[in-house]
Parts: C-alpha cells; structure tokens; sequence
C-alpha cells in the first residue's frame, strides 16, 4: 500500500495540523520520544489517534494504542504499516 | 437561607417523588440509548428521560430539550413550594454546559429527523432551522428567560455555564443573591440534555466506559452520560417564615474553586475540590468533624473518584471514614449540568429521610478508593448536615452545604 | 454627599476598579480607550455586507505572549484582555495559590467558533471521528479556565452565561465576592468572538439593521476584563484606583420596566437614590434596545427627576454582547476617575466636577437587565 516514508510524513503532518503546534513537519523526528519532543498530553494522545483513525480509515480501540505503539512517530508508523497490511 | 421547592426529571423519574424512590430501591436509569443515532457511536448505553410528556405551557416557552427539562423540574419546585405568584423579588439562576444545542445541530447539519419512537419522548421534536432558533442553541440566557416567563419572576434572571459544575454553580449565585438582598426567592437550576454535539464530544475523550459505570470501585473505568434537570427553590428565612412554607433544609454555604492545572484532567490529590468544600465549610462556620454526609461527583472515571477520595480526606482526616458518602451517578447516569442541582436535592432528600442512597455496582474495593461509600444498598443513617460535591472540565469545582432543617 | 452603610446584608467592604483592560475595534488598553472616548473615534467600519466591529488586526499570540497551541477566538480575546488589565494594574502575572483571587468570565455565545468547527466534523465524518483536543475548547466555559490557569486564579470562579448581560453579572459576582470579604483581588469581565455564523444569525433575526445610518447599532467583538480589589489590598500594595464599583441591581421583565428597575436597585445597593447620579452610560446604540433604554430613562426622569448626562459608548465599537457591559464599565470607570477630560462626540462631558457618580445599564434582548454604580467616593 503506501510506502513507509510516506507514512511517517503523513504523520507528522497531521500531527502538527491536528495539535496546531508550531513546527514544520520536516523537522520533527521519527525517532524523537513522541510525548516528550513534542509535549502531548492525554488529550492530545488522543487526539492523535483520532488522526491517525481519520487519515488512514483505521479504528483504534483501547487495547490498541498502548505507549509502547506510540513511543516514537516510527513506533507508530510502523503500527499502522501493519494495520494497512502493508 | 432554606430550601422550600425541590424538582427532578431524570432517567429515575419524571418527578422527584418517583426519582427517590428509585434512587432508594437501588435501581439504575442506564439503558441502550434511543435517541441518539446509535450505530456509528463508540459508546452506545446512558441515561434518557423517558415517557415524557411535556405541557403545552412549557412547549410554548421552551427552545429545545434542554429548556423542557428545565421548565418540568421548574414548575414541580415552584409548585411545592406553596409561592403561587412571582414577583420583583422573586428570581432564576440556571445553568447548564450546553443548553438547547441541538439547535446549533441543526444549523450545521448534523440532526437528521428522528424515527417515530414507540415511546414518545421530546425527541421527537423536529430540527429547527431558523437565525432565532440558533442564537437560542447559542446563548443559554434563552434557558433562564424561559423559567422567569413560566414563573412570572420579575427579579434577578441569570444563566451560567460551568461545565458540570454548573448545576451546584447555580445553587451557590441564588445563595450570594439572597443573602445580597438582590431577592427574597432564588429559583435556582441545572439542566443538560443528550444530544450528538455533546456525545460525540465527551466520546472522544474516553471519559465513558463500555462496562458499567462503577463508582469509587477498583475495576471503574469510566463514566455514562444522562440528561435532565433539577431546580430547587432557595428562600430568605424570614420571608419563608413568615408565610409559613415547609423548609426542606438549611443552605449554610457554598465553595467555589478552579483547579488551575488542566484543561480535561483532574490535579492529582484534588487541591480544587478540597478549597471548594474548605470554603463552604468556612462561609457555613461548621467544623470538618460536623459532616455527616456527602454526596460525591463520584463520576466513576480512574481519574475523578481517586482525586475526590484525596480531597475528601485531606479536609475531613480521620473523620472521613465516618461520613456517609454515595455517588448516585451510576443510577442517574452523569447528567451534565444537571448533575450538581440533582444531587444536591438527593442530598437534602437524603437529610429529610435519614436514608442514604446507594453507590450502586460497586463490589472490589480501591486502595485509592478507601472511604464508606454505601455499596449497593440504601442505608438508614441519622444525619444533620451534608456535603454536595461537583467537579468539571476546565476545571471548576463548587461544594454546597445543607442542614437538616430542624422543625 | 455621603454613602451611608447600605442595605445589603453582607459584610460590606469597599470595592475598588484597579485595572482595565478594554479589548474592542475602538480601543486595545486603558490608555486607548481613553483616547478613543476623548477623540469620539470609532471602530465601526462599513463594509458591503453592514456596519461591523471586528478586531481585524487581532492576533493571540501578540497580546497573550503564550505559546498555547490552539485558542478560540473568544478564549483568545478574553486572554489578552486579563492580560492587559492585570499589568494595567500593576500585578503580577501569576497568584500563588494562597492569594484569595477570584475570577468571572462572562459571555453570551462563548466559544462558537469551536463548537462549529468541532460540530462540522462531527456532521461530515461521524461521531467517532470527533476532535477530543477540540470539544473542552468548545464550552463555554473554556476562557475563564483557561485565564484560571494563565494566572492562578485558584479561588472563587464564576462563569455568567446571561446573554449580553454576562459581563454585567461577572462584574456583581466581583462586587459581592469581595465585598463579603471571601475574595481580596477578582478579574471580572467578558468577551465575545463575531463574525460568521453568529453574525448571519443576528442580522437575519433582525437584530442589526444591514446597512443603516451611522446612529444604529453594529455587531461588534472584543472583551473588557477589569480587576476589582478591596480597598485595603490596594491600598497596601498602593494601587492606583481608577473608580469604586459600589452597587448592582437586577431585574427581568417585559419591555423598558427591567431596566428601570435595576438602574434604581444599583443605586439602592449604593445606598443612594438615583438623583445623586451624575450620569449614565447607555446598554444601546440603536435599533429596538434604543427604544426600550430610552422609555426606562424617561420614566426615571418623570418619576425619580433623574437627569443624566448619557454617553452611548456602543456608538464607538458597536454590540459587543457578552463584554459589553464590561467595556461600558471601563468607560465609566474612566469617566467617574476624571481622567477623561476632554470633550467628545459621545457626549461625555468635559470635567464634571467631583464628586462623580455614573451609571451603566446593560441590557439583554430577552428581557433581563443590570445596572452597575461607579463613584469616585472612597470611604
């Protein structure tokens, strides 16, 4: 389906429309503490999520989007690659 | 300050007399919503007011839900209170987090008109479309004009709107307007209706459990939202003396406080909620040790029910252990802003009968959670004074405090 | 002229406005203000759709100083204006905790804007699709948490949701909290965000005339925050008082009567009758709010020989709703100081010589109405 490149930078772009932050999608990291580098909070987590469920047409339940999924925006790519099936 | 007119419509009950009764008998207003188009929510179970027939003098003034909930508890508080007539002196005060904002649905398209219904419900109202309509959904003074018209209160009209707070919130301005002498009668409401704004909403932040609402219990996991509305008629002492009305409590006081930490999370150890019940302690002039009771936000969220355990104990000490304390959300389901005017009429309730109602579903204790929270079953207790919390997003707190009326 | 004790039944400490901070298409601060209502400059601008009174030049960033990563635009204005009256005060821009500050945030249509933008998603992608990061944003009462938070308002919080009285209402929220002594400092106000939706609706429900003569009324925005102190906090820090909030006064009803009654129930919560009021700042500008205001003010004149100077400050930045009575109160907070001195096209007068009492009136289209009491007499 998408190739892995593309699917981080879809990411990060909806991650900086979605929480409004003031930083250009190239230069966040792929490898950076997700939480930390960025300075989500539970609400933007989720927020997030919802992203990722809109962007992709996935759904994320409870169990799905534990931290260790969401460590790192590769972390998380990586999870959706395998949701896609890719 | 005393309390003569008491009105509830909830998922327990049209009427308060009917809403205790279930409250005490332990049974629950949770079911599978049918108002709401169910099928594409994440959480598909809360509590509806059912079976509602509204009178054609409240359909005439009301813009919405939210507004006949407001208006049916309205006219059942004022009717108990023997007053009759409104008057100058005579006031409102409601509030509520999103008043008739089905109206504000319709406008953005997002109310489709709902199926015939074999149980009637108000939902069977059509959506509106009209510039009126919407600044009706938009400003929720509509909510407090209306109560005034059916009352003929020509004194103090105010609405407020503080998230779930907002029902003790309207309870605490009727006590700060009497006792500033702007009125002798405060006629004083929460109300909160379902609608698909504010599901869609407090869905998307995971406040709601798929499981059963558990209050204070370890395995809770989240909260059920409801709808309704309760009023209570708060008077000037005097005034009600001297017209020889039946005083259903005591109002001592009142705390009102914001957490000053975030948005949609409670602070840990519950700082705001133990200013909000210091401060009604305080403006009451009663001792920590003097509570009997107190009826809990206890909204069954991880979060909610730990904090306000924390606060609890940090106000109360050892004498926390002793106080009768129950959350009714898991019977009512957490009707918004509703909730802090609903519960404070099940604490006065609650004074009245010497009976307090029961946190219902719960079964494992919490570590967190390690205060008597009246599991399951209604418990006679003889009690003088009680505490009403309520605690909402944006972080506002408000305490209320009520005496045993002593005849 | 003396202000007796008045009749209210709580403890009764003196209620000082230490602050402004007036946020509309006429003024950003104190001092703007002041010029503005010296000069008779308005805000209004015409357009080809009407007369409005937007804030075009409003950013957050520029007047919050804070890296928040989304604001509405009423949360956004009511930010700026508790900011720009807490330095007008001379405060510092966070409490500590155990300072007793209070706060009242009051707005007619609160934070609209979200609640679209929020709603529209919801309509076209399904419920579970909603914004979380979005919805607490969406409350309305959203702004007052969020000054709360920017400024560690811990105490006492009030959120007036009364229609185009809500800043009326913050306001006596302040008066009675520190006048019973439960508060020492408190940031009252309002704000209301125009535009779109909001103003489409008002115009078509025909509460602004489109395109009418520069005498009627336009839809405006802004916010008006004020800090009311006790007076012996603000002596003890030395604060400079700009006016004594020294009554309220409430009422609701059908037509023009409301307002008559709650214009003489603030000067009874003064302790004082009407005819000891030197002027009064008008809830109106046009249309049938006009009418109304007027009737009540005629009565008074036959009834109470009430004669006021009358200033219409809404003739400058238009219908603000919800902060209305706010900015009006900072004009007549400006007014009773003696710091507007010059004369202006409002019909402020040019030095009404000391002492100065004032009168504003707020009015909501649904019938309640407020009267506010500002004096220059400091017990």
């Amino acid at each position: 389906m998408a190739d892995p490149d593309n699917i981080e930078e879809r990411l990060k772009r909806l991650l900086v429309e979605r929480l409004f932050l003031k930083i250009a999608p190239a230069a966040m990291s792929s490898s950076a503490p997700l939480l930390e580098a960025f300075g989500l909070d539970s609400v933007q987590l989720l927020e997030f999520v919802v992203g990722i469920e809109d962007e992709f047409q996935i759904s994320l339940e409870g169990t799905d989007f534990s931290l260790s999924s969401f460590r790192t925006l590769a972390d998380v790519a990586g999870f959706v690659r395998g949701r896609l099936g890719a | 300050m005393v309390i003569t007119g008491l009105g509830v419509i909830s998922p327990l009950g049209l009427e308060s007399g009917e809403f205790w009764a279930n409250l005490v008998a332990g049974r629950s207003g949770i079911a599978p919503l049918e108002s709401l188009p169910v099928a594409g929510l994440r959480y598909r179970r809360g509590g509806e007011v059912r079976g509602f027939l509204p009178r054609r003098e409240w359909l005439a003034l009301a813009t919405g839900r939210c507004s006949l909930y407001l208006l049916a508890a309205g006219a059942e508080a004022w009717a108990g209170s023997g007053l009759g007539a409104g008057g100058e002196r005579v006031g409102v005060v409601v509030a509520s987090n999103f008043g008739d904002v089905e109206l504000v649905e319709d406008r953005l398209g997002g109310r489709e008109t709902p199926p015939a219904n074999p149980q009637p419900t108000v939902y069977s109202l059509q959506p509106i479309i009209s510039p009126a309509a919407t600044l009706a959904g938009l400003n929720q003074q509509t909510l407090a004009d209306a109560l005034s018209r059916l009352l003929g209160a020509r004194g103090p009209s105010l609405a407020l709107s503080l998230s779930c707070s907002s029902g003790g919130a309207a309870i605490a301005e009727a006590f700060d307007l009497i006792r500033a002498g702007r009125a002798d009668v405060m006629v004083a409401g929460g109300a909160d209706a379902l609608s698909l704004f504010a599901w869609s909403g407090l869905s998307a932040l995971r406040a709601m459990t798929s499981e059963e609402m558990r209050p204070f219990d370890r395995r809770r996991s989240g909260t059920l939202f409801s709808e309704g509305a309760g009023v209570l008629v708060l008077e000037d002492f005097e005034h009600a003396r001297r017209r020889g009305a039946r005083m259903r409590a005591e109002m001592l006081g009142y705390g009102s406080s914001n957490n000053v930490h975030h948005m949609a999370a409670p602070p840990p150890g519950g700082r705001g909620l133990e200013k909000a019940m210091r401060a009604a302690l305080e403006q009451g002039g009663l001792a920590p040790e003097a509570v009997d009771h107190i009826n809990a936000h206890g909204t069954a969220t991880p979060g909610n029910d730990a904090t306000e355990t924390a606060a609890i104990k940090a106000v109360f000490g050892a004498h926390a252990r002793d106080i009768a304390i129950c959350s009714i959300k898991a019977a009512t389901g957490h009707t918004m802003g509703a909730a802090g005017a609903i519960e404070a009429i099940a604490a006065i309730l609650t004074l009245e009968e010497g009976l307090v109602p029961p946190t219902l579903n719960y079964g494992e204790p919490d570590p967190a959670c390690d205060l008597d929270y009246t599991p399951n079953e209604a418990r006679r207790r003889t009690l003088q004074t009680a505490l009403s919390n309520s605690s909402g997003i944006g972080g506002n707190n408000v305490a209320v405090l009520f005496r045993r009326f002593a005849r | 002229m003396n202000f007796p004790e008045n009749a209210n039944k709580t403890a009764c400490r003196a209620v000082l406005v230490t602050g402004l901070g007036p946020l509309c298409a006429a003024a950003t601060g104190a001092g703007a203000l002041l010029a503005a209502l010296e000069q008779g400059r308005s805000g209004i601008t015409t357009t080809p759709a009407g007369r409005t009174a937007l804030l075009s030049g409003f950013s957050a960033e520029q007047h919050t100083g804070s890296d928040k990563p989304y604001l509405d635009r009423c949360s956004a204005l009511a930010l700026a204006s508790a900011k720009l009256a807490l330095a007008d005060a001379g405060l510092a821009a966070k409490f500590p905790e155990s300072t007793r500050a209070g706060l009242a945030f009051g707005s007619a249509y609160g934070a609209w804007q979200t609640m679209e933008l929020f709603f529209r998603d919801v309509a076209q992608k399904g419920a579970n699709l909603a914004r979380p990061f979005l919805f607490p944003h969406a409350y309305l009462s959203a702004p007052a948490s969020l000054i709360a938070m920017e400024h560690g308002l811990h105490g006492y919080h009030g959120v007036p949701a009364s229609g185009w009285n809500a800043s009326a209402h913050a306001l006596a929220q302040g008066l009675d909290q520190v006048r019973s002594g439960r508060c020492e400092l408190f940031l009252a106000g309002g704000a209301d965000a125009g535009g779109g939706m909001l103003f489409e609706a008002l115009a078509a429900a025909g509460h602004f005339e489109a395109g009418s003569g520069e005498k009627s009324s336009a839809p405006g925005e802004g916010a008006g925050m004020l800090v009311l102190e006790e007076a012996g906090h603000a002596a003890q820090r030395g604060a400079r008082v700009y006016a004594r909030l020294a009554g309220a006064g409430f009422a609701s009803g059908e037509g023009s009567e409301a307002l008559r009654r709650a214009l003489e129930h603030a000067a009874a919560d003064a302790g004082i009758t009407l005819a000891a009021v030197d002027g009064y700042v008008a809830a109106s500008a046009g249309g049938g709010l006009e009418a109304q205001e007027n009737e009540a003010l005629a009565a008074l004149r036959q009834d109470a020989s009430w004669n006021p100077r009358i200033t219409r400050v809404k003739t400058l930045w238009g219908e603000t709703f919800g902060a209305g009575a706010a900015l009006a109160a900072s004009a007549a907070a400006l007014l009773v100081s003696g710091r507007l001195l010059a004369e202006s096209v409002t019909a402020v007068p040019a030095s009404s010589s000391p002492p100065r009492v004032w009168l504003v009136g707020s009015l909501d289209p649904g019938g309640a109405a407020v009267g506010l009491l500002f004096t220059n007499i400091i017990p």
